[in-house]
């Protein structure tokens, strides 16, 4: 016989409240305290952009006081445009190489960084050095190393590569692979690190229970590491996208877009549209179609890497 | 020093009350508990007190004087936070000091003051540590001279000694007790622990449910519980309740109990024949007898000075209490009888207490 | 320590090791060493140490290049803006987090959603306001730039840590007597140091390196920032790769001295900051 029901007194006014009661601040933080933030980005951000998106529907060339509105020509002829085709093709292929390449090496590194290897603090400090150097700098850097009589070609007319060494700079399809190269390089870095926090997060005690079980090491880390990484992996991939996608720097250094359009970007076509040609309407419109093309894309990245890593947990 | 007095005081979310029509006058310099289960409301109406939550009907008066729309600043009182809330990034003594260091109190006076309580409590050794260098028990007592630097009106707490080990509790409770048996600052105080109700307060408030179920003095509590609530929740080990239905035997009111067993209570209860009971009877207040209910030991505990021991009435487990050492053995059946005097009587529906 | 090279032996692990060390090191080895060459041994022999080194290529990058007062326009540009976006972005997170109401719930988001927004759409006309408020060639163009566009990231990382922060440290202050503005300059602010050392180091090194915007507004003028310097300095002098990469090593070194020191907290920001 339970004494549960004689023991409690007549049911309570309430049946049941939040355990935690919702706690609102005691009129503590005052709405004007936010105003500085919202105003800057408003006034930066929100307002120029919002600016942008009606220019798109103007013939506007940024100097003349006259415009006029064209409705949705300027997308329009974007849409025709071998250039900006061209360009959004390039921009695909920046990205994806770009992100494939980074996370296996990163990924690799941050392995390679988690064993107990002697000089494991100051080769992170070296690998991770190339992040934080301007890209200005480290794209001049490689383009001289990349020239035609070049450290590089140098080196490997050396080792016996012959004479026709590889025009990195100067030939289209190499001129991509050369931005890719120097990019990678310097950003690596940021895969590493992540990956490396992501490992050093997984408790030990898996991977000494899979070591009982007999496990190898790549059932290891197929089994333990890479799924309990998915995180780190969705943060890495959106990111190493994203930036991919908005590539400018290299490229304008390195290349110039060139040989031809080469390795023309969104970012760089904007770029000069604006400024070189002149054609302000018709640059923002294709900078407006970029928009919207980033967003959804690290949007969906996100949205499927999100369930990937639901489901692995 | 000054009076608190709680009117119809009452707390909503939403749609969801957390405590209603909650009235209590309480002294000045004097120490009363609040005391329930988890989720009674006694956290939130401390709260409402200090001005950190506001008040959804009812009037809440310091000193006289109506306090409901008062930031918690012009109030003028003190509260000891549940992890005690000691700025991380200051020192003990600037942690003492900061609310007179805020009301614009010059430097040196202000050095004095936190000497003085530091001294008090113990604390002179620690004023230039930060709280992570402290232990649970220190930093308590820095919770506490914070309050106390302040000389406020009224001291809260709310559930202070809850993180601490049993060990410490005992000591911190004592000297939180003797702290403001010195001050005699009028203090209100949050816990859910029924021993440190019983043994800290100048009075009670039980709260269940956001209700209150019943105030009074600790012994008051003890020996003439309202309610079955609170009946079951002062006292530890808690009281044994065996339900049953009133009769008569040969003019003898007697319950019935549920296990078969008859128990003899006062003539005058006002009970109708076939009412619902449940008796309550405190397990010291259970006797061995040759003329009692016959009981299975199930298990004895050993104290020192006293031994407990747990038996079955039926299904139905009681405890009891005995000064003299026990020579029965496990499985062994026992007579006891419950002490009429000391017998409780509770309506089983309402669970209010029936007296004569 | 993870397993999962273990299977490759220590030496290929050292091997590993060494050739990624050759992947990074050689290329600033090479940024250090040619920048002490003549053109002639440049050619003949890139590799190796300089024979006789040209330190006067030093001497003439930093004048041509105007690296001095580039620096100090960097200098300027990362602490103004830094000040601003530290007050500014914990302020308003602190409000729209612990306002939680759905109006704040609803400004929190647009901030957030800033993020996304690439700064190529807002370009153009944003430089038109700056060019009527005679704000081009001026830093303070790069500061209020740099205030508006790093304010969703800011806000981000800033709300993130206070959500996770217990109330009762400012209802503490509450009562001891503090003011909404004194509860967070004297309590919240101070405990908000680690996640303003992100703040700090994301936004300091991304500013520092930016080249874009500070190409569109002070290419040219006195107070362009070193990437701008770095530009124009190349596109000057492209024939002499020694004075070329003794420029680049100039304006290389305020980052890497910094690193050096404060390399922890800057990994740690990255691997952090980014999490969120």
């Amino acid at each position: 016989m339970t004494m549960s029901s004689p023991v409690t007194a007549e049911a309570p006014v309430p049946t049941r409240w939040p355990a935690r009661s919702p706690r609102k601040p005691s009129g503590g933080a005052s709405w004007w305290f936010v105003l500085p933030a919202l105003l800057a980005y408003a006034a930066v951000v929100l307002l120029p952009s919002a600016g942008g998106a009606v220019f798109a529907f103007t013939d506007w060339n940024g100097l003349a006081p006259e415009l006029a509105f064209i409705g949705g020509a300027n997308f329009e002829r974007a849409f025709r445009d071998p250039q900006v085709r061209s360009a959004l093709a390039v921009t695909a292929v920046f990205a994806l190489a770009i992100t494939v390449l980074q996370n296996i090496i990163g990924l690799a590194l941050a392995l390679l960084l988690n064993t107990s290897i002697r000089s494991r603090n100051w080769l992170r400090t070296l690998l991770f050095a190339p992040v934080v150097v301007t890209p200005v700098i480290v794209a001049y850097l490689w383009k001289y190393l990349l020239s035609s009589n070049g450290a590089v070609n140098q080196v490997a007319t050396a080792l016996g590569a012959g004479e026709g060494a590889v025009n990195w700079l100067g030939d289209p399809r190499m001129a991509v692979v050369s931005v890719v190269i120097v990019t990678v390089w310097q950003t690596m870095g940021v895969a590493m690190v992540i990956y490396l926090a992501g490992l050093q997060n997984i408790p030990e005690e898996l991977y000494e229970a899979a070591d009982m079980d007999g496990a190898s090491s790549w059932t290891k880390f197929r089994l333990i590491s890479f799924p309990l990484l998915a995180p780190a992996v969705t943060i890495n991939v959106v990111l190493s996208t994203v930036n991919g996608l908005k590539l400018f720097d290299q490229v304008f250094v390195l290349t110039s877009g060139g040989p031809g359009y080469a390795t023309e970007t969104l970012s760089t076509l904007v770029y000069k549209t604006s400024f070189i040609v002149g054609e302000f309407g018709y640059a923002t419109a294709i900078a407006l179609a970029m928009t919207v093309f980033v967003a959804a894309v690290s949007m969906g990245l996100m949205a499927w890497l999100k369930g990937r890593e639901a489901h692995v947990h | 020093m000054a009076e608190l007095t709680l009117q119809g005081l009452g707390k909503r979310f939403g749609a969801v009350d957390v405590f209603r029509n909650i009235s209590l006058e309480v002294e000045d310099g004097e120490f009363v508990v609040l005391v329930g289960p988890s989720g009674c409301g006694k956290s939130t109406l401390l709260r409402t007190i200090a001005g950190l939550e506001e008040i959804s009907e009812g009037h809440l008066l310091i000193d006289g004087k109506r306090a409901n729309e008062l930031p918690p600043k012009t109030r003028d009182i003190a509260m000891v936070f549940q992890n005690y809330a000691l700025y991380p990034h200051l020192t003990v003594e600037d942690n003492m000091g900061f609310s007179l260091r805020l009301a614009g109190v010059p430097t040196p006076q202000i050095r004095s003051k936190v000497q003085d309580v530091a001294r008090s409590l113990r604390l002179e050794t620690l004023l230039h540590r930060r709280p992570k260098e402290l232990s649970g028990g220190q930093r308590q007592r820095v919770a506490m001279g914070r309050a106390l630097v302040r000389a406020p009106k009224v001291f809260l707490f709310d559930e202070p000694l809850s993180n601490l080990d049993a060990k410490l509790r005992t000591q911190m409770r004592g000297e939180i007790k003797e702290m403001q048996a010195r001050v005699r600052t009028t203090t209100v105080y949050v816990t859910h622990d029924q021993v440190e109700a019983m043994t800290m307060a100048d009075r009670i408030v039980v709260m269940n449910g956001g209700r209150v179920e019943q105030i009074g003095a600790p012994m008051d509590l003890y020996e003439r519980p309202d309610n079955l609530f609170v009946a079951a929740f002062i006292g530890s080990p808690a009281m044994n309740l065996i339900p049953g239905q009133v009769s008569t035997e040969g003019g003898q009111r007697v319950v019935l109990t549920d296990a078969g067993a008859k128990l003899k209570c006062h003539s005058e209860v006002p009970a109708l024949e076939g009412t619902r009971v449940v008796c309550g009877i405190r397990p010291e207040h259970l006797d061995i007898a040759e003329d009692g209910i016959p009981v299975t030991l199930r298990a004895i505990e050993p104290m020192g000075s006293e031994t407990h021991l747990s038996a079955w009435l039926g299904e139905l487990p009681l405890t009891l209490i005995v000064r003299e050492r026990c020579v029965a053995k496990v499985g062994d059946v026992l007579r006891v009888a419950p002490r009429t005097a000391h017998l409780h009587l509770f309506d089983e529906a309402s669970g209010a207490a029936l007296r004569h | 320590m993870s397993t999962d090279l273990h299977r490759l032996g220590p030496w290929t692990r050292e091997l590993a090791a060494v050739l990624s060390t050759g992947l990074v090191a050689v290329p600033l080895y090479l940024l250090f060493v040619l920048s002490l060459k003549d053109q002639a041994e440049m050619t003949r022999q890139p590799l190796a140490l300089p024979t006789a080194p040209v330190w006067s290529n030093y001497s003439r990058a930093y004048a041509e290049a105007l690296l001095g007062d580039a620096f100090m326009s960097s200098v300027a540009v990362v602490l103004l803006s830094l000040i601003f976006i530290v007050l500014a972005g914990s302020l308003g997170a602190y409000v729209l987090v612990r306002r939680g109401s759905r109006l704040s719930n609803a400004i929190f988001f647009v901030v957030v959603a800033g993020m996304v927004i690439p700064f190529q759409l807002g370009m153009i006309p944003l430089y038109q306001a700056m060019a009527k408020a005679e704000l081009v060639g001026s830093i303070w163009s790069l500061v209020v730039f740099y205030s508006g566009v790093q304010m969703p990231f800011t806000v981000f990382l800033y709300a993130g840590f206070i959500r996770a922060m217990p109330l009762a440290f400012e209802e503490a202050a509450r009562m001891d007597g503090a003011s909404g503005w004194q509860v967070f300059r004297l309590v919240v602010f101070p405990m908000l140091r680690p996640i303003t050392i992100t703040v700090v180091v994301l936004n300091g090194v991304f500013i520092w390196n930016d080249f874009l915007t500070p190409l569109l507004y002070l290419s040219g003028s006195e107070s362009q920032t070193i990437p701008v310097a770095v530009y124009a300095f190349v596109g000057q002098y492209a024939t002499d790769w020694g004075l070329v990469f003794a420029g680049l090593v100039l304006a290389a070194i305020p980052v890497l001295t910094a690193y050096l020191f404060l390399q922890r907290h800057l990994i740690a920001g990255f691997a952090g900051g980014i999490k969120g």
